[in-house]
């Protein structure tokens, strides 16, 4: 049996090999106390103060052992304490560690204080406002724009939009150049800032300014978009296109939100796809979105199912069919506000088409008829029919007495009246020639 | 006496004067004594004491009267006479005080000419210019000329006395600048032609016997600074001269003279002149110098380009020798760092003292694209040294520092005729940054990203982007898994999964190997939810690509955490149940190939102070015979241990080819997508123009070999997406 002290040194070099740390006692003073988190906190905490003393200037340990403070510290439920340790964490941020470092650790923490937001608001309040001063101070604009953002959404999902519209302005001003035009080099940053703008003024219901916000998101070109916060852009899109009645470019806007939904593995894609059958039932297309192959695999999920369903029976103009499907999945599709608003325009739509293809064949036909058909009540039947007329989708008119429509040219009557008189301007001439001759 | 009507008017009537005046036949001659005596009495500074009505009368009388000719003649000859005699008196004068006699008596002759002028004014208008003579004061100037200046003793003595003092200036005398102004405006007011013929031609020819004969002095004698200060000096002492008391119109003319002799004639033996030409000023940043020599030989005919020819020699030279050289390839970071250096210094020379001059930069450009493109490592080493900026260069640095280096790498970046290579290299180390978590700044990380695109485009850049893409969405993805599945999970390991899209990561088939069944449970349940959110996709594991944290406990009770790979993992794993191991056993328990086994048992066992495994026999090599036990006597100063994996020292050739053939491969079809977009849009072409035509569309990302092309179109033939021309062989049809 050979011992180390016979091993040779074969001269290996390692991939990707550190320099070999120079502070021992100072890494294994780290990990010790990070082993006791579990098992001993008191004992941990005077371990990583000791490791932040250890460093004889502000170092990756030190940072290190701050973070793990502020953790322990949390879930102690010691908040003052745990605010010490955190504004002395942020001082380290400047140069001790890495860009990216010091930006986990933070969004970390701030996910993790976060999570637990409701229960003390004063405390996630004092929490940001600690952070944001640091970063600033620190000149970490990056950071101090990402936890901005993250601050923006906190108020956006608790619905405070005057505090939100104060940290974007904010944040634009962060992404301007000083002649107060956007600069193109943050196009990642501005869109992520378009984005929880765009979600906001959907909320508010905002259409002008969506509008305006939705065309600039577009028009960025030197960003790399994570696919959720485009996913987020195009699905405001189509909803505010869908509010536009511009039913082809909420189509457009959906399907691409479908397809960075899916490639961000968000839930929204379901809602999406959803949101695309009815643009697509909406503007009266004859494409089946399922075909393309994106969507192909969710042909079969119950929630796309039951809209899948329904565009059957829509393009079958299959009435009956469309509202058993309506009241069998109401959850499904009436339960989001967003659907339910166009619903009613789909039911126009397929009365309608139901309608025309009814009185087709017929020159006179009786309301009731209609009306048991359509499985409609008389009064909204003569209603529709109404506006069809007007539209000229119907030539017609309606005999309210006796509950007729009459389809064929109104002006029949008249053409009637017409031939009367001049019969009678006939007959008054022989009368006036006769006369004459007599007289 | 009354009586009569009104009296009678009387009309006066005046007669003209009817008396003729017949002139007195002498009349002419004495009113030109008086005239003669005049000119004569101003030539001696006696005027005050003339009449001037009265003479300008007798003059206007004169030509009245048809002696017009008389008086101009008797003029010409006056003059004459007291010309030569003033010749005499400037001839008398002795050695310094000649020129100030000359110029007195100038002056005096140009006074007296105006007042004769004056006086001769009415002939001037009328005699003159009916008879074609010469007006008086032009006549005074060429009688001047011809008698004074052209006088054969004075002519001779004018000009040498002219350029010994201009010599003795040179020399560093003081003269007397005022006089020899004088002197060069007379000869300049008596005509252009004078002051050339008479002084400015000898006057070159003197100066350029003087400079070529200095130049040779200091040649010899001065380094190639101190010869330039001296020309400089030399040149604008000349067009103070000039300045001073020549003509302006000398100047063009004098410093073209000591262009040609102090520069043009020495201009390659000054830039090649050992230990201080141009190679040299270039090497100790000599800017001044430089600077000087840029402004002097600009001046001059081939100047500029003899010494852009010799820095772009020296440059490739250099610049050969820092990519050529076998110590240097060591450390690609260093190398590339030497490239950006040089390329600074010479910015900076290009800057300072070349006046950003556009055709020396483009010199430089063409230089640098030269020799960096002279290694085939260069792209691989360049993005080396992007991922040691974004590794740990970066660290500390502001955006704006950040910003100016990526720009400095572009610089070279664009140098590249390969940038295919270059992308392929970048891929993969970008790869092992984003997984590994290494990187400094993801703002900087973009940031190179969106510098590629500008450069290259979207095409080029969008699965770089993709991977970005990637880590974001797999973050999200863990998140939500733990999320969800938080009771199920308990207290088992930890899982972290990036998923990675096929096509945009370098990754290469990786057999399963079998994963302890700890690390299989988890991995089921993960794939599992991903396949239950993402229907329709396929998860493969890339086992060979991951790392692992290990607790782990030695003989002594000695607790340390190993940071390992994924392999390794799989092997220590073992232990936890037995003590020693055969390599086949290992082999066949963890199913990992057996290139990656050998190495990675290497590190656990054969790398002193990382060896938590004992090998027996001891050795450097892994073979099939060797036998593994768990290592109780295992130490560390570090609780936590990172054991690496050895550099396959033995693979780093075969690897560098296997690389070049994958950019040889994915080149193809390049090769083949521009030939059938050339031959979709001309139907018909012949070889030499779509061998021409492939090469100018693909030499943004490479450049593309001649014959690959032809082999190419051979396919394509074979394919039936082209067919030959049935006549002539060499033509190309597309076929829809």
């Amino acid at each position: 049996m050979g011992s180390d002290a016979d091993m040779e040194d074969y001269g290996f070099e390692y991939s990707d090999d550190e320099p070999e740390e120079q502070d021992v006692d100072i890494e294994n003073q780290y990990y010790n106390s990070k082993g006791m988190v579990e098992t001993d906190p008191e004992g941990a905490l005077a371990g990583f103060d000791q490791v932040v003393r250890m460093e004889p200037e502000k170092a990756e340990w030190g940072f290190k052992a701050l973070k793990q403070t502020v953790k322990l510290y949390y879930k102690l439920g010691k908040y003052k304490e745990m605010m010490d340790a955190y504004r002395e964490m942020l001082t380290y941020i400047k140069s001790a560690v890495t860009r990216n470092y010091s930006e986990k650790c933070i969004n970390n923490i701030m996910d993790f204080v976060s999570g637990s937001a409701s229960q003390n608001f004063s405390l996630l309040q004092e929490f940001y406002q600690t952070t944001l001063k640091a970063l600033e101070e620190a000149k970490n604009e990056r950071l101090w724009f990402k936890t901005n953002l993250k601050l923006c959404k906190i108020w956006f999902d608790m619905g405070e939009y005057g505090r939100m519209s104060k940290i974007l302005k904010e944040l634009h001003k962060s992404c301007q150049r000083e002649d107060g035009s956007d600069d193109q080099k943050k196009g990642t940053q501005l869109l992520e800032v378009y984005a929880i703008e765009i979600q906001m003024y959907t909320e508010t219901k905002n259409n002008k300014k969506l509008k305006e916000l939705y065309t600039k998101a577009l028009s960025i070109k030197s960003a790399i978009p994570h696919p959720r916060i485009m996913g987020i852009i195009r699905e405001c899109g189509g909803k505010m296109h869908m509010a536009e009645r511009q039913w082809a470019d909420a189509a457009t806007d959906f399907f691409e939100a479908f397809k960075n939904y899916d490639e961000a593995g968000n839930p929204r894609r379901i809602q999406c796809l959803k949101y695309l059958v009815l643009a697509n039932m909406l503007m009266e297309s004859e494409v089946n979105p399922f075909d393309g192959q994106e969507a192909k695999p969710y042909k079969n999920d119950p929630e796309i199912l039951a809209m899948t369903n329904l565009i059957a029976a829509y393009q079958k103009n299959d009435i009956m069919e469309f509202e058993k499907i309506l009241k069998s999945n109401r959850r499904t599709i009436m339960d989001d506000p967003f659907i339910r608003n166009y619903i009613e325009d789909l039911l126009k739509n397929i009365r309608t088409q139901v309608l025309l293809k009814l009185i087709k064949p017929y020159t006179r036909i009786r309301i009731p008829f209609i009306s048991q058909e359509l499985n409609f009540p008389e009064k909204d039947v003569e209603q529709l029919l109404v506006s069809l007329i007007l539209d000229n989708r119907i030539q017609g008119h309606i005999d309210q007495v006796n509950k007729l429509l009459e389809r064929g040219d109104r002006s029949k009557g008249m053409r009637k009246y017409q031939a009367i008189d001049k019969w009678n301007t006939q007959l008054k001439n022989i009368y006036q020639t006769v006369s004459n001759r007599v007289g | 006496m009354s009586g009569g009507g009104p009296p009678k008017k009387r009309n006066f009537k005046i007669e003209l004067f009817k008396h003729r005046v017949e002139l007195d036949p002498k009349y002419a001659e004495r009113t030109w004594k008086v005239l003669e005596h005049a000119i004569h009495e101003i030539y001696n500074h006696n005027a005050s004491g003339l009449s001037f009505e009265e003479l300008y009368r007798s003059a206007y009388n004169m030509v009245l009267h048809k002696y017009g000719e008389k008086l101009y003649d008797g003029l010409e000859r006056t003059m004459t006479w007291r010309l030569k005699e003033i010749s005499k008196s400037i001839e008398a004068a002795q050695g310094g005080l000649f020129l100030e006699e000359l110029n007195a008596k100038w002056m005096d002759h140009n006074k007296a000419l105006q007042m004769i002028r004056d006086i001769l004014m009415y002939m001037d208008r009328t005699y003159v210019p009916q008879s074609r003579r010469t007006p008086v004061h032009e006549l005074g100037l060429n009688l001047w000329r011809d008698h004074i200046i052209h006088s054969p003793m004075i002519h001779s003595r004018l000009l040498d006395t002219l350029l010994d003092l201009i010599h003795r200036e040179r020399m560093g005398e003081m003269i007397n600048r005022g006089l020899m102004r004088s002197i060069t405006k007379m000869l300049m007011d008596l005509g252009a032609a004078v002051y050339q013929d008479d002084f400015e031609k000898p006057f070159l020819d003197v100066t350029a016997s003087f400079y070529s004969g200095e130049s040779q002095e200091f040649i010899e004698c001065c380094d190639c600074g101190n010869y330039l200060k001296k020309s400089e000096r030399r040149l604008n002492e000349e067009m103070e001269r000039v300045s001073h008391y020549l003509d302006s119109g000398t100047e063009a003319k004098i410093t073209s003279v000591v262009e040609k002799e102090m520069i043009a004639n020495h201009m390659h033996r000054l830039v090649h002149m050992e230990n201080s030409g141009l190679v040299n000023m270039l090497v100790d940043d000599k800017y001044d110098d430089l600077a000087r020599m840029y402004n002097l030989f600009r001046r001059v005919f081939d100047g500029l380009s003899t010494i852009r020819d010799v820095m772009t020699s020296y440059l490739r030279e250099t610049g050969k020798q820092l990519v050529t050289d076998p110590e240097r390839l060591k450390d690609p970071v260093e190398f590339v760092q030497r490239l950006l250096n040089e390329k600074d210094k010479h910015d900076k020379i290009i800057n300072v003292a070349f006046g950003n001059d556009k055709t020396f930069q483009n010199a430089l450009n063409s230089s640098f694209e030269y020799f960096i493109n002279l290694n085939n490592r260069s792209p691989e080493f360049i993005s080396l040294y992007v991922d040691d900026k974004l590794r740990k260069g970066l660290k500390g640095a502001t955006e704006e520092d950040v910003e100016v280096i990526l720009d400095k790498v572009m610089m070279l970046f664009r140098y590249l005729q390969e940038k295919d290579v270059f992308e392929k290299y970048y891929k993969q180390h970008l790869a092992k940054r984003l997984l590994s978590g290494k990187t400094v700044s993801d703002d900087a990380e973009r940031s190179m990203i969106v510098k590629l695109k500008t450069e290259c485009g979207y095409q080029f850049t969008s699965k770089l982007e993709g991977m970005f893409t990637d880590m974001k969405t797999s973050q999200d993805t863990m998140i939500d898994f733990y999320a969800k599945k938080s009771e199920e999970l308990g207290d088992g390991p930890t899982l972290d999964v990036h998923i990675l899209t096929t096509g945009s990561w370098p990754t290469q088939p990786c057999p399963p190997c079998n994963l302890p069944t700890e690390i299989l449970a988890i991995c089921d349940k993960f794939r599992t939810y991903y396949l239950g959110t993402h229907s329709g996709r396929r998860l493969t594991w890339q086992t060979n690509m991951g790392t692992a944290d290990i607790k782990a406990t030695f003989g002594k009770g000695q607790k340390h955490e190993l940071n390992v790979s994924t392999y390794q993992m799989c092997v220590l794993m073992l232990f936890n149940s037995t003590d020693g191991l055969t390599y086949k056993d290992i082999e066949q328990d963890t199913a990992i190939p057996a290139s990656d086994l050998k190495r990675c048992l290497q590190s656990l066992a054969c790398v002193k102070g990382k060896n938590v495994l004992r090998k027996e026999p001891m050795s450097k090599d892994i073979s099939e015979d060797d036998t593994f036990y768990f290592n109780d006597k295992f130490t560390s100063k570090l609780v936590k241990v990172k054991i690496g994996t050895v550099v396959a020292q033995k693979e780093s050739e075969p690897e560098k080819q296997e690389t070049r053939q994958r950019v040889e491969e994915d080149r193809k079809p390049q090769i083949e997508a521009a030939i059938v977009r050339i031959m979709k849009s001309r139907r018909v072409l012949d070889h030499n123009s779509i061998v021409a035509e492939v090469t100018k569309q693909l030499q943004a990302r490479f450049m593309p070999n001649p014959v690959v092309i032809k082999k190419r179109i051979e396919s394509l033939i074979e394919r039936e997406f082209l067919e030959r021309d049935k006549a002539d062989r060499k033509l190309y049809r597309y076929l829809a």
